[in-house]
């Protein structure tokens, strides 16, 4: 008993270090989007050399959206000589098909792909895509997605640097006034992009790759294998294999593109579960290449660790919440006593339990939305509902390491109405 | 006492999701975070779109003389003009639109924009707000923009003039020395005034197409480029790096450090550093130069060539020496000199 109480007290103490690492994680980011030094993205280059590019947007089942991503592209400011689009149909039943052949029809420059054979999801439609696709760049973009005219080249512009692989954009939730759901899913994407991935862009750390919304050089995922078929988070694969190799991710916070939030919360925790499960996959994969890596500096590993643990956290954090709870009820939860373990947790208690929510606070200042703030206690339930699906992804994750079993890719629910489908063309 | 206890336990457990949920009702904030759907990038934005409006108001109004009310952002008096000359030491409240010629004397002020249909010629110590000018401009010495300067032909700047947050041109932008700037865009700019124009030759060291090598230097992080050496690779670096005089680089550098290059050396690609950026006298670099520090272009210096638009940004300074060209886009968010 003395033993496993012993045990427990330990995983009390090796949580609260965990959680203050992050807190300090969350506050130097913070800090950095207030007073730091900015990196300026490129956004402002001007060059007539222009980079191929191959949009590509994986579609199943997409007919609510599929026009309205189209008709943007269509207008994208980037020479249609250099533009090709290619809308993957990847095993579609309903009238996907027939929406893009007849854009397909009627704009040289979109070819879509149409899979009927073989392995369904998104990396192995990509993949396939790859094989296609011409550009020496490519873009992919979600089906739900709305980009403006300029993102293209905003986003293109950045492999002028040499030593960048691959870029990601930033995502602003359209359909914020649903429901709390997306009012509160809005928070965190403000926080993750506005703060979180800007700072690691200004201190040269890891900003992540996620999929859409963003950019990578053709040749390199070509000659690293392609997508690996087997992870769901294909995104996260492809920021940790470019590091491994030393290239570079880079921000844009300026290239923004409107997406749909889940409006279910049904819907969200499918979602939450399968990145946690995929994030979760490429963790296991890839830590100890990343630690090993000498195209890193320390910095880099050190952000790359923690960016990778970022989904094991909450299975620590509940774990924690548990353990603390059995030591409660066993009447042993003196760990530690005097005044200035009094002193440490009241700081913690007024700034550290708070450190991601100065992170969304700030973010929504930046973004000129303040009236957002109000909603910041109500993250709390999106704290508790985080915690358990990511908990079961992790489990997934597990599962799937152990067992060796095939993953299976869900796609997300949409939500567009006719109405929204309108405004949005 | 219990009950009370729990109710108040109960209205402070409630009490921070108050204002959310008071949010959540009202819905005060809960638009979208705005996307201009459609922005395009464009270095000319502030004159094209003061004409734009100036346009779709005279269009509106109907005629084209006299003093006019035009509704441009806000209600303005826009004063509609001949070809005309502005009398020395004068201040000028409205928009003035002419439809011809313009020259101003010296030290005028003008508060509002200026839209000249013809060449302007602008005096010396004039203040402006804006110029837009559909034919070609002169600027002679010690004038002051406030904001922008665009000609739809070339402009030519004299000695000690502060070129405002933008100097836009189709044409060749020449510039004297010690002028500031934060943006500019010509075909090309080219700082020293018309001389240096007409003797480009001379300072382009002409290589004609260079071809441009993507592949990395197995050196992964080189200290210097040897002088008069002829590299085919790209260069990444995460110190500083030094290029010796007339070196050819035949494909893309970046170093997280400084970049400091020696005289006559050719880059055939792109240039990006995390630091400063140091380009001797008479080199020529093909590509962008970028640098989250600032950029200093020495005497005779080219960047991009003719045909193509490249740029030139530094986000701390740039300083650009005698004779330099750029053709296309310089843009700093610190100070732009020429010396």
């Amino acid at each position: 008993m003395e033993m496993a109480v012993s045990i427990l007290k330990a995983y009390l103490l090796f949580t609260i270090a965990v959680m203050l690492v992050y807190m300090f994680r969350h506050f130097i980011f913070t800090l950095n989007r207030l007073f730091g030094e900015q990196r300026i993205y490129y956004h402002d280059i001007i060059d007539s050399d222009l980079k191929t590019i191959s949009v590509l947007i994986p579609m199943h089942n997409e007919e609510k959206v599929a026009a309205c991503i189209l008709d943007r592209l269509i207008k994208a400011d980037y020479s249609h000589d250099k533009l090709e689009i290619i809308p993957i149909n990847d095993f579609s039943d309903d009238t996907t098909k027939e929406i893009l052949d007849d854009y397909a029809a009627r704009y040289p420059f979109i070819r879509p792909l149409h899979r009927t054979e073989g392995e369904r999801g998104k990396p192995v439609a990509l993949n396939d895509a790859i094989d296609k696709a011409i550009g020496e760049i490519i873009i992919v973009f979600d089906a739900d997605y709305l980009p403006p005219p300029g993102i293209i080249k905003n986003i293109a512009v950045c492999f002028n640097d040499p030593e960048a692989g691959a870029v990601m954009g930033r995502v602003i939730p359209v359909n914020t006034q649903e429901n709390i759901l997306t009012r509160l899913l809005d928070l965190e994407r403000a926080g993750g992009y506005q703060v979180d991935q800007q700072a690691r862009y200004n201190l040269r750390l890891i900003p992540q790759y996620g999929g859409t919304v963003g950019g990578f050089r053709k040749n390199l995922i070509v000659d690293l294998g392609y997508f690996d078929t087997s992870l769901l988070a294909e995104d996260t694969e492809l920021t940790y294999r470019f590091l491994i190799n030393g290239w570079k991710v880079l921000y844009a916070n300026r290239a923004e593109c409107y997406e749909e939030l889940p409006e279910k919360w049904s819907v969200r925790s499918r979602q939450i579960r399968r990145w946690s499960r995929g994030h979760n996959g490429v963790m296991f994969r890839y830590i100890i290449s990343l630690l090993k890596s000498s195209c890193l500096s320390l910095r880099e590993r050190l952000d790359g660790m923690l960016l990778l643990l970022i989904y094991f956290i909450p299975v620590i954090l509940l774990t924690g919440l548990c353990d603390s709870l059995i030591l409660f009820f066993l009447g042993e939860m003196e760990i530690f006593a005097g005044i200035y373990f009094l002193i440490f947790i009241g700081a913690y208690n007024t700034f550290g339990n708070f450190a991601p929510f100065y992170q969304v606070g700030t973010a929504c200042l930046l973004d000129g939305a303040p009236q957002r703030i109000l909603l910041l206690p109500c993250l709390i339930f999106n704290f508790f509902f985080n915690m358990w699906y990511i908990t079961r992804g992790f489990v997934d994750s597990i599962v799937d390491i152990i067992t060796l079993r095939k993953t299976n890719w869900h796609k997300t629910e949409r939500f567009r109405t006719a109405a929204r489908r309108e405004s949005a063309s | 006492m219990m009950a009370l206890c729990f109710i108040l336990f109960g209205l402070l457990f409630i009490l921070p999701f108050v204002p959310g949920i008071c949010e959540i009702r009202k819905k005060e904030d809960a638009e979208p975070l705005f996307i201009d759907m459609e922005y395009r990038k464009d270095p000319c934005y502030f004159s094209r779109s003061f004409k734009n409006k100036l346009t779709e108001s005279i269009n509106s109004d109907g005629k084209l003389e006299g003093i006019l009310s035009l509704n441009l952002s806000k209600e303005e008096t826009v004063e509609i003009i001949e070809n005309a000359s502005t009398l020395e030491q004068s201040s000028i409240k409205n928009v003035c639109y002419f439809k011809g010629n313009f020259n101003s004397g010296s030290n005028v002020s003008f508060e509002k924009e200026v839209y000249v249909r013809g060449n302007a010629c602008i005096g010396e110590s004039n203040q402006l707000y804006a110029l837009a000018c559909e034919g070609d401009v002169s600027v002679l010495k010690g004038t002051r923009f406030l904001r922008w300067i665009d000609s739809e032909g070339s402009i030519n700047v004299g000695e000690q003039c502060d070129l405002g947050v933008s100097a836009t041109c189709t044409g060749s932008l020449s510039i004297a020395s010690n002028c500031s700037f934060k943006r500019l865009y010509g075909f090309p700019v080219v700082t020293g005034g018309a001389s240096v124009l007409s003797s480009e030759e001379k300072y382009c060291s002409n290589k004609g197409e260079i071809p441009i090598f993507e592949v990395r230097c197995n050196d992964r992080n080189p200290l210097n480029i040897p002088p008069n050496s002829c590299e085919d690779y790209t260069y990444i670096t995460s110190r500083s790096l030094t290029i010796g005089d007339n070196a050819l680089v035949r494909g893309h550098v970046k170093a997280l450090g400084d970049i400091v290059t020696g005289e006559c050396v050719t880059i055939a690609g792109n240039l990006f550093a995390e630091g400063d950026i140091h380009i001797g006298a008479h080199s020529n670099i093909r590509g962008t130069v970028f640098s989250q520090g600032r950029i200093i272009l020495d005497q005779g210096v080219t960047i991009g060539s003719k045909g193509k638009v490249k740029s030139v940004i530094g986000k701390q300074g740039i300083i650009l020496g005698y004779g330099v060209q750029v053709f296309g886009y310089v843009m700093t968010e610190g100070e732009g000199c020429i010396t």
